[in-house]
This record gives structure tokens, C-alpha cells and sequence, in this order.
């Protein structure tokens, strides 16, 4: 379970967050809405610690998490794997290592030997070759780099999965592709996910709830049937936008 | 003018404070995360090879012409002066050896490698890597300053020896040359003035700057604002202030060891 509770942040004299609040329960995927700078991305680094709210609560399962100090966040990002906007690969390593510098960071696995077995496992879950392994990030297209981002997050065998625009910069087909994965992996691997998009159409084929942010407040939230027949201009704004994209 | 005055003042103790902060935080580094599981020794050497041996050839081809030009400066001068130039290995070796080889070394590898540590650690940060290693709980500092300043003071030191060394040799060459001066003589007038502690002061002038390098590389890498105009600006200034504080630490350390 992840709860926001009143949660504000700002930087300087921009309010990025205003008294937000929703909840999210356990193995539930979940879609963040909004228009580009209002505050999506921020909402997700406040989970993992990257950024700390001014005011306001954020719960994880039965955790307060804003008064932590940086050593005793170090459980809850073993326990929120986070896939950035970039893929952010470390460009020096291949991808086996990147996919196992969690592991190794984290100390999870004891052999070499079965931190083989695990990344060959994660970048099988991503649809990745084995081909790969001993590319570095460079060699690899903008998809398969996002791919990689995942298997690396997978690695650390989360519990709950925060995606920052998954699909931003991708193809059509290769965007169809992610979404499905997120997806298969959330229901394979029982996690529940918080993804940052502006793809509604995508938020109404596999969100199990919907969550609306503009101008730093959640203006909106419910499943995608009971959005449809909300009144908001901008709920209205991403829906028309889905209907053309498929026609 | 006094708001604006103000101002400027706080953002520099402010940007002073996050340097002491990275500089507290890399020693922090070096005695407690190197014997972490995620402290990769290789990445050290890597860096040792990377600013050390591929920065060998501009160091000894730019401090083997200065020593060529301070032999034909020194000589000019002493003949000027004195009348004679029987001095001049000795003037122009205690002069490289105390000053130039160290600083010319640190100056060079500021504009290569402190440039590219900054470039790239900016880079790291635009593309959201920083924000993915704290997120697999590694401190970026441990990561990448802490291997980036081993390199870089075991390259300074070595280094300067090095390239001090062949600078000293091709000098030799061109006082046979221009002066007619027999190499045993160029070497034994060379030791009448240099003693020991100047090969220590010259170590020990080449790990400070050896540590000013990455660590202010560093400091603007990870302070390096959005875009690719960020990344540029984080590079220029990471040269500029390294180039400043090599300067001013070389006054403050010269005076120390030997003016007092």
C-alpha cells in the first residue's frame, strides 16, 4: 500500500505539489496523468527518497516515509524499484553488469553464478536476447535501453514498481510493447505499479485506477469506466485524445 | 546593489559549503565505502590508466618544451646578468622541479581529464544515472569521485616525476646543443642547488592538485543545472575554478614550504 497524504513540495516560488492525497493498494497498476511539468515525476522521487516533500505524509505499507534519514531509506528503495524517463544505464558497464549492479550493490545474491541465473532471468521477462549481455548501453536502440532499465529495477526483486513515462521517445509499436510488459509483469510478479504517462490510452487499456494531476493537485481519480463519464475539461482533453488514437 | 551584493555572497558561501560538503564526503568515502562490496577496485585502476597513461604523451611533450625553452630563457638572462651561463641546469632544474613540472602537469590534466570528469558526471546527472544509483542505494560520491581522486593523485604524482624526468633529459640535449655543455656537466652543475625535499614538495604539490582536480570537476558535475547548455557550463567552470585553485594553492603552498 502507498499513501500520499497531503503531500506538498515546491521549488523556490513553484508549487509542484499541492496537498495531494490518494492511495494505492496492494498489487493494483496504477496510471498518473498529466500534462507535461505538473509535477508527475516529482510525486514518484518523493516515494523513493530523491526528493523529500515540504509538508505532508507519504506511507508505505505501514512505514512513515518523510522523516526517514538516507540510511533507513535504503529499505524502501530495496522495496520500490524505480524505471526512469531515460533508461539511465550506467554508460561505462555492459548491460549484464547494469542489470547486475543492483544485486551486487544490494548484496542480494552470494555467487556469481546465480546473479547470471538472475539477470538472464529479468532480461528474459523484458523480451531481451542474450545477445545483449555484453553490449553497453550505446549499442542498443532507445526500446531495448528502456527494456534493460526495467530488467535492472526487476533485478532487485521489488515489491512495488514506479515508472517515470515508461514510453516517452518510443515508436508506436515499441510503446504497445512496454505497456503490455508492464502489464504481464505486474500481474506475473504480483507488484504492484505506479506509472507517470500522459498515455491515456494506454492508462484505460491497463490501469486498474486512474489518477489526475494538474497544476500540482489531484483534480481527478477512479477506475477508467468511472472516468469516462467525468465532467473535468482535461479528463475530457486525454480521453478524446485516446478515442482518436484509436480510431 | 546591496540586495544584489548580498546575494552574490550567500550563492558563493553556499557553493563553498557544497564543495567542503563533496570534499568531507569523498574522505568519508575513502575510509568506509572502500571496503564495501560495490567499490570496484578495477574501476580505480581504470582510472588510473585512463588519466594517468593516456595523458602521459601531452604531459611530457608540452613539460619536455618548457624545460627546452627555460634552458634558452635562463641562458639569455644569466649571460645578461652575470656574463656567464654555467648555471643554467642548475637554475632551470630547481625551477621545474619546484614549480613548473607539477603545475604545468596539473594545469594540462585539468583541461583533460578535469573537463571530462565534469562533462561526464553533468551528463549522469541530466540523463537521471545519479538519480539511478542512489535509487540502488549507492552514494554517487563513493562511485565516482572517490576511484576519480586515487586516479587522479597517483597520475599527478607519477606524472610530473615522469614527464620532470624526460623534461630534465631533453633540457640536457639542448643546452649540448645551444651551449656546447657536456651532458656529465649539465648533471653534476644540475644538483648543486636541487635537494631532496624539492622532489618530496614536488609530490607533495602534485597530490594537492592532484585532489583539486576531481574533486571540483566533481563539485560542478553534480551541481550541473538541466540541458545540454548545463553540461557546457558545469565543464567551463569545473576548468576554470580547478585552473584558479591550482594557482592559488601553489602561492599558499611555495610560501609555506619555502618562503617562511
Amino acid at each position: 500500500m502507498i499513501r500520499f497524504d497531503k503531500v506538498c513540495k515546491s521549488f523556490g516560488a513553484k508549487t509542484v505539489l499541492d496537498r495531494v492525497s490518494f492511495e494505492i493498494s496492494q498489487g493494483q497498476i496504477v496510471f498518473v496523468i498529466g500534462k507535461s511539468g505538473m509535477g508527475k515525476s516529482v510525486l514518484l522521487k518523493n516515494i523513493v527518497g530523491l526528493l523529500r516533500p515540504d509538508s505532508g505524509e507519504i506511507w508505505l505499507e505501514n512505514e512513515e516515509l518523510t522523516a526517514l534519514d538516507e540510511l533507513r531509506y535504503l529499505g524502501v528503495r530495496k522495496k520500490c524499484g524505480m524505471v526512469f524517463q531515460h533508461p539511465a544505464l550506467l554508460d561505462s558497464l555492459t548491460i549484464y553488469e547494469n542489470v547486475a549492479f543492483g544485486i551486487r550493490s544490494l548484496g542480494l545474491l552470494d555467487s556469481e553464478e546465480k546473479i547470471e541465473k538472475s539477470v538472464v532471468e529479468k532480461l528474459r521477462l523484458t523480451h531481451l536476447g542474450l545477445d545483449v549481455l555484453q553490449l553497453y548501453p550505446q549499442d542498443l536502440s532507445f526500446g531495448m535501453q528502456k527494456r534493460a532499465a526495467i530488467a535492472r529495477t526487476l533485478a532487485v526483486e521489488p515489491s512495488y514498481l514506479l515508472f517515470d513515462e515508461p514510453t516517452t521517445g518510443l515508436d508506436p509499436v515499441t510503446t504497445n510493447a512496454i505497456n503490455k510488459l508492464i502489464q504481464d509483469l505486474s500481474r506475473q510478479l504480483k507488484v504492484t505499479a505506479l506509472v507517470v504517462s500522459h498515455d491515456m490510452h494506454c492508462a484505460l487499456t491497463i490501469a486498474d485506477k486512474i489518477l489526475f494531476l494538474d497544476q500540482g493537485r489531484m483534480i481527478a481519480e477512479g477506475s477508467p469506466s468511472s472516468l469516462m463519464k467525468s465532467p473535468l475539461s482535461l479528463v475530457q482533453q486525454f480521453l478524446s485524445e485516446a478515442k482518436e488514437r484509436l480510431l | 546593489m546591496m540586495d544584489t551584493v548580498g546575494a552574490k555572497c550567500i550563492a558563493v558561501a553556499l557553493e563553498l559549503f557544497a564543495f567542503l560538503r563533496l570534499f568531507f564526503e569523498s574522505v568519508v568515502g575513502i575510509f568506509f565505502e572502500s571496503g564495501r562490496p560495490h567499490f570496484r577496485l578495477r574501476q580505480v585502476i581504470d582510472q588510473m590508466y585512463a588519466i594517468g597513461v593516456e595523458s602521459l604523451p601531452v604531459i611530457v611533450f608540452s613539460l619536455t618544451f618548457t624545460s627546452l625553452m627555460l634552458i634558452i630563457e635562463f641562458s639569455y638572462h644569466m649571460k645578461l646578468v652575470v656574463r656567464q651561463d654555467s648555471l643554467v641546469p642548475a637554475f632551470s632544474t630547481v625551477l621545474m622541479l619546484r614549480e613548473l613540472g607539477p603545475v604545468i602537469t596539473s594545469l594540462l590534466l585539468t583541461s583533460r581529464v578535469g573537463a571530462s570528469i565534469a562533462a561526464e558526471i553533468a551528463t549522469m546527472k541530466v540523463t537521471e544515472q545519479l538519480d539511478a544509483l542512489r535509487q540502488l542505494s549507492i552514494d554517487p560520491v563513493a562511485f565516482l569521485t572517490v576511484p576519480r581522486w586515487f586516479g587522479c593523485v597517483f597520475a599527478t604524482v607519477s606524472l610530473s616525476y615522469v614527464a620532470l624526468g624526460v623534461a630534465i633529459l631533453g633540457g640536457s640535449a639542448m643546452a649540448a646543443l645551444k651551449m656546447h655543455y657536456p651532458q656529465e656537466q649539465f648533471f653534476n652543475t644540475m644538483f648543486i642547488f636541487t635537494h631532496y625535499e624539492d622532489f618530496l614538495c614536488c609530490g607533495l604539490k602534485a597530490a594537492v592538485f592532484g585532489t583539486i582536480i576531481p574533486l571540483v570537476a566533481s563539485h560542478h558535475g553534480f551541481r550541473c543545472k538541466p540541458g545540454a547548455e548545463g553540461v557546457g557550463n558545469a565543464t567551463t567552470a569545473a576548468v576554470v575554478h580547478s585552473t584558479m585553485l591550482i594557482i592559488i594553492s601553489d602561492f599558499l603552498l611555495t610560501y609555506s614550504l619555502y618562503a617562511v
